[in-house]
């Protein structure tokens, strides 16, 4: 099979052709060894079945970034029967770097000037013949929202993925520098058996000191060195370093092929000026984001939870309930029936009740990416961002973390370096999520009946105090000399399009479903088969109260004393557990252990269920419901010391491990060991937080204000070895790269 | 000569790029390299800038702008 791969900057509408050429379905995996996503799909056009890659979006090729390195070592490997260059038609200048570098690289390939009714809006006629003509490959100008546009597309690359071109035209440097590109060719051609044919290119890397690219094309160290005397003259000469001098060619060239090919009549780029003045305005920008993110949430929280109850049953009914059946009718053992049941059925559950909160979340974000509005949130948050070291986008994943943070992990995708994606995840956590609010909320309502409101935001200010401080700590201890640079384009705004904003969060979803699922699904398996167990490891699938996670609950209550936790207020430390499942859970926890009132069994028939999930969309809106705070009046007696103690523990709920859900996410983005990090970070952070608040306070303890206050300095210490160990692979790098150059 | 981020709004002459390899390549292939002309849009104060490259226009982050001299 024929294989076609898409090249070019980011936002040129590279996914909306994709898409365009592939359909929905689409294969999303990611590149090897980097979290860059990977998409491939397939072209069926006239008998011909070509397989189609969507490269990740990228400026250059220097492999400076993953989406670099990815790109490169794409085109390197080979196999690719054709390129498409995606150009932005409004934008042919800058889109038009890359191609320069694309036409060094002799690849075969076909130059599309998309989003061609944007740049006819702006008034440019652009001769498609003349680009055509001088670089002597196809070149073809379309608006991929159109239908027929795109069947011309197809057609162009179903002609020539069998006899492809390869552009045939040679940039020209100065003099000096293409006398040493000529000895340089020289050199190369004596050095033999190299892996990549293309000695000019090589040659041009040299001179632009891109290392990465020199590997890959066999150069080696003397080489290097026997020129650096030579590239030294020239930079004197040109009081230029050589890869701007190469750069500033470039577009040196594409100017000239701009100014031959493309007419300008005026500009009208109205609206987008307009809707700018308001949106990054000093006065206006900083409340419009926040209106925007106000609208997200609600949106979210309205409809994405009026669904989850809907989800719940439904799922229940075709999953949880027939695998019950399934279990009861072959009479399978206990120990089947659990992991059947409470494990796989409940956590395929959960992974449901997830859905519509993501669902909704990533659609409010990709209209507000497709729509353009994006770049102008991350300008007017930068300056604060950067105060903890991050760049103004990284805002975005965090206030997405109020509501949920599984979809807020996922959104740091969007962030360009590693660095900012490990910090941003690792602040998420302390934004308290949803399923933490009705926790605050019910503790607050009886414990703190007076001052109920005032209890609930000093725990999300709390939460946001403590993100706020890791930032600092990354920021000062671990990537000290990292700081994060970000050049953006402003695109142009843009109507949303349905269809790619369906195709984008669709992706998001099934991408959340697989990962974050799997490790759900594991957490669930376990917690069924310790709630069913006892402490003899005899399992009874109906297990009240004498579990295995009960006895671990109760021997583990030591734990949590130094908070003010009693050993017979043991259910608490159970919550703690139950709790990582998910957060709201621990008030479910509580009141069962306490109120000792089985849950009533679900009797009722599959049909039935699926009546009542219909009816909860309806009830979400109609009732509130807050039975389930009566029996934590139960509780209060056992909370020793009463609210002192009881705000520590939420301050430990706040803080400690995040749900499964989270942690599957978390793993998804930074691998396990970032993940096992994080949530020993976060645990340890709870534990000595909580306990010296209630030390401090009441408890006057001076072992464990000691313990605590040590543990809090462990953290710190940690931190700035991790920075050490990183400034010093930094350094080996870099002595590497100072080695070559 | 200024940073960029103490720039007056309006047009000016980038001079030069200071900082490592990665902060001078993310600039190249906007089109921001010495000699270019580009006009400063919107800047926060001491902080993040908007600017207009040939037809474009740029975000350029608080730490980054330091790192742009211009006249
Ligand atoms: N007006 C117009 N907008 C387009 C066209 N192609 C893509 N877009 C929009 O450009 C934006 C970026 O597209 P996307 O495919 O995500 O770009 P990518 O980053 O290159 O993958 C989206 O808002 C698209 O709706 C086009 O031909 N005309
Ligand atoms: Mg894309």
């Amino acid at each position: 099979m024929k294989k076609i791969a898409i090249i070019g900057n980011p936002n040129c509408g590279k996914t909306t052709i994709f898409n365009e050429l592939t359909g929905a379905r689409q294969i999303i995996g990611n590149w090897p060894g980097v979290t860059v996503e990977r998409k491939e799909g397939f072209l069926n056009f006239e008998n011909q079945k070509i397989q189609v890659i969507d490269l990740p979006g990228i400026y250059s090729l220097s492999a400076k970034s993953d989406d670099e390195k990815v790109s490169l070592d794409f085109i390197l490997n080979g196999g690719t029967d054709l390129f498409l260059n995606v150009i932005d038609a409004s934008n042919i200048q800058r889109n038009l770097y890359l191609t320069t570098q694309l036409i060094e690289m002799n690849i075969p390939m076909i130059i599309v000037m998309n989003r061609h009714d944007i740049a006819i809006n702006h008034n440019l006629e652009i001769n498609t013949e003349e680009f055509s003509k001088h670089l002597k490959i196809p070149v073809i100008a379309i608006n991929s929202h159109d239908k027929e546009d795109v069947y011309k597309l197809k057609k162009l690359i179903s002609e020539h993925t069998e006899k492809p071109d390869t552009a045939a035209v040679k940039i020209d440097y100065p003099d000096e520098i293409e006398n040493i590109i000529s000895e340089l060719e020289k050199a190369l051609e004596c050095g033999l058996d190299r892996c990549f044919e293309n000695k000019r290119w090589a040659a041009i890397k040299l001179l632009e000191k891109d290392f990465y690219a020199l590997s890959r094309s066999g150069f080696d160290q003397k080489e290097y060195d026997h020129f650096q005397k030579n590239i030294f003259a020239i930079e004197k000469l040109h009081k230029e370093t050589t890869d701007i001098i190469i750069a500033d060619y470039r577009f040196g060239f594409i100017k000239g092929l701009y100014e031959h090919a493309v007419k300008r009549k005026s500009d009208k780029r109205q609206r987008t000026e307009i809707i700018d003045k308001a949106a990054l305005s000093g006065i206006f920008g900083l409340p419009i984001f926040l209106f925007i993110m106000y609208l997200v949430f609600k949106f979210t929280i309205d409809i994405g939870s009026s669904l989850i109850s809907f989800f719940d049953i439904i799922s229940a009914a075709i999953i949880t309930k027939p695998l019950e059946m399934l279990s009861a009718f072959f009479s399978f053992p206990d120990i089947v029936q659990t992991i059947l049941v409470s494990g796989v059925g409940v956590g395929i559950q959960s992974v449901m009740t997830f859905v519509p909160i993501i669902f909704c979340m990533f659609l409010s974000l990709s209209i507000l990416e497709d729509s353009g509005y994006m770049a102008r949130a991350a300008f007017v948050m930068d300056k604060f961002m950067q105060k903890i070291g991050l760049p103004g986008k990284s805002f975005v994943p965090m206030i997405v973390g109020f509501s949920c943070s599984v979809p807020a992990v996922m959104a740091s995708r969007t962030l360009e370096s590693r660095k900012d994606r490990i910090v941003t995840i690792f602040l998420i956590p302390l934004m308290s999520c949803g399923a933490r609010l009705p926790v605050y909320a019910l503790f607050a309502a009886v414990f703190f009946p007076e001052n109920a409101a005032l209890a609930v935001f000093s725990l999300y200010a709390v939460g946001i105090l403590f993100a706020v401080l890791t930032g600092f700590l990354f920021k000062k201890a671990v990537y000290k000399n990292e700081v994060s640079h970000f050049v953006m384009e402003l695109p142009v705004y843009n109507f949303p399009r349905p269809k790619h904003i369906f195709i984008h969060t669709w992706n998001r979803l099934k991408v959340f479903m697989l990962s974050a699922g799997k490790v759900i699904l594991i957490g669930s398996v376990i917690l069924a088969v310790l709630n069913s167990a006892g402490h003899d490891f005899s399992f009874n699938k109906d297990r009240k109260g004498d579990s295995l996670l009960t006895y671990i609950g109760k021997k583990t209550s030591v734990v949590l004393k130094p908070m003010g936790i009693t050993e017979e207020n043991w259910p608490a430390t159970v919550a703690v557990f139950t709790g990582i499942f998910s957060k709201e859970a621990v008030i479910g926890t509580l009141n069962s252990l306490y109120s000792q009132i089985d849950e009533a069994e679900e009797t009722s028939s599959i049909p039935e269920m699926i009546k009542s999930a219909f009816a909860s969309i309806p009830e979400y809106f109609s009732q509130q419901s807050d039975d389930e705070s009566s029996a934590l009046f139960a509780a209060k007696a056992k909370f020793s010391n009463g609210k002192l103690s009881v705000y520590s523990y939420l301050l430990f709920i706040l803080i400690y491990f995040p749900c499964i859900a989270t942690l599957g996410a978390i793993v998804g983005e930074i691998g396990w060991k970032g993940a096992a990090l994080s949530v020993t970070y976060l645990t340890m952070l709870a534990w000595a937080v909580s306990s010296l608040f209630y030390q401090l306070t009441a408890g006057h303890d001076i072992v464990f204000i000691t313990a605590s206050a040590s543990i809090i300095l462990l953290i710190i210490t940690a931190f700035i070895a991790a920075g050490k160990i990183l400034s010093g692979e930094k350094t080996n790098a870099d002595g590497k790269n100072k080695k070559l150059s | 000569m200024t940073k960029l981020s103490e720039a007056q709004i309006g047009k000016h002459k980038v001079v030069s790029i200071e900082g490592g390899a990665s902060v001078k390549d993310k600039l190249l292939c906007q089109g921001v390299l010495p000699g270019k002309e580009i006009a400063v849009i919107t800047r926060k104060n001491k902080g993040p800038c908007v600017i207009e490259v040939g037809l474009t226009k740029i975000i350029i982050g608080g730490g980054m702008a330091e790192k742009i001299m211009v006249e």
